[in-house]
């Protein structure tokens, strides 16, 4: 992930846990990523693992 | 599919760490299966179809009767019955004799054919043809789309639309599914208020939990708002460690950027 637009993951016991940055859209691209992946874990669901969704995006516009 | 990539990489470890929890599961109604896991084979009772259906309109024939039939010696047939949708037999079709058959209609088995309306040529009473026909021409047959017993929804497959289609075909009202997961969401920080309450100067609404609750139900979960945790180590560790012992899965929102790294590591740690 990107500088600034951390995650972190851990597990208690058997529990994981998902910190996502507070910055809404990094919130919901970091639970997209490793909270559906691991729902999809926990109900033995046959999905690939999520795609990130900003993957294809171009980058920011550089300053001339 | 891991595509090797460092997020990939990333995703794969820490799927790896989890358990799976394939044992338990709950039996659930067909009109609440929308988004749920199967957790077991749903099977076909039955053949589906369940009969020989026609899957056209049309003439029903002995396939044999229709041969040498051509342009210059066409074959008449003497129209005899119909057959409709809800027919719970259809008669053998005798020589040179024909049944009117509706599209779904059931069929008898044997060597007979469907002729397409616009393959005969009906004057009163009597159909004719200009070419012949193979057996079981446009019919479909008894358990071409599932034999009994064979698969018709594997486990593991998140149900759709079409999935309770499928298993409402075959008379199925209750499946296996998995449990759904519990998660508890938490928001952090001192700064961040409920979304509903008034802004002041340099307070951030909580649109988090309730965003990260939809997408744990759109995921197939069952999202716990906890509510927002200051900034208060110890308060926080206790609500976590309380929560983990009703949830299946934390979510912490916040707190993550580089200042606040040490504060939710050390978090984990303690909890963990």
């Amino acid at each position: 992930m990107r500088s600034g637009r951390p995650l972190i993951m851990g597990k208690a016991g058997n529990t994981p846990i998902i910190c996502v940055a507070g910055h809404p859209p990094e919130a919901l691209r970091g639970f997209n990523l490793f909270g559906v992946a691991a729902i999809n874990k926990l109900t033995d669901r046959d999905a690939e693992l999520p795609a990130d969704s900003q993957n294809n995006q171009a980058p920011p516009p550089q300053k001339p | 599919m891991n595509d090797g990539s460092p997020l990939a990489d990333a995703q794969q470890q820490f799927v790896d760490a989890l358990s799976n929890k394939t044992n338990e599961t709950e039996i659930c109604r067909l009109s609440a299966a929308l988004g749920r896991t199967l957790a077991s084979d749903v099977q076909a009772p039955t053949d589906m179809p369940p009969y020989h259906r026609a899957i056209v309109e049309g003439w029903l024939v002995n396939s044999a009767d229709t041969q040498g039939a051509d342009e210059g010696s066409p074959i008449s047939f003497n129209i005899t019955g119909n057959i409709i949708p809800g027919d719970e037999s259809c008669p053998v079709p005798g020589t040179g004799k024909a049944l009117r058959v509706a599209t779904g209609s059931i069929v008898v088995d044997g060597p007979v054919a469907i002729i397409r309306p616009w393959e005969g040529k009906e004057d009163g009473n009597m159909v004719s043809i200009t070419r012949p026909f193979p057996p079981r021409f446009f019919i479909e047959e008894q358990g071409y789309d599932l034999k009994q017993d064979a698969t018709a929804v594997a486990a593991g497959t998140i149900i759709s639309a079409a999935e309770i289609g499928t298993i409402a075909s075959l008379g199925i009202d209750e499946i296996e599914v998995a449990r759904a997961p519990k998660v508890t969401l938490f928001a952090s920080g001192d700064e961040v208020i409920p979304y509903t309450d008034p802004l002041k100067p340099g307070s951030i609404r909580d649109s988090n939990s309730i965003m990260l609750a939809s997408a744990v139900t759109e995921a197939g979960g069952v999202p716990v708002i906890a509510g927002i945790m200051g900034d208060n180590f110890d308060k926080f560790v206790a609500a976590v460690k309380t929560a983990i012992e009703s949830s299946d899965m934390i979510v912490i929102s916040g707190g993550t950027a580089v200042g606040g790294r040490d504060f939710i590591s050390d978090l984990l740690k303690e909890v963990g």
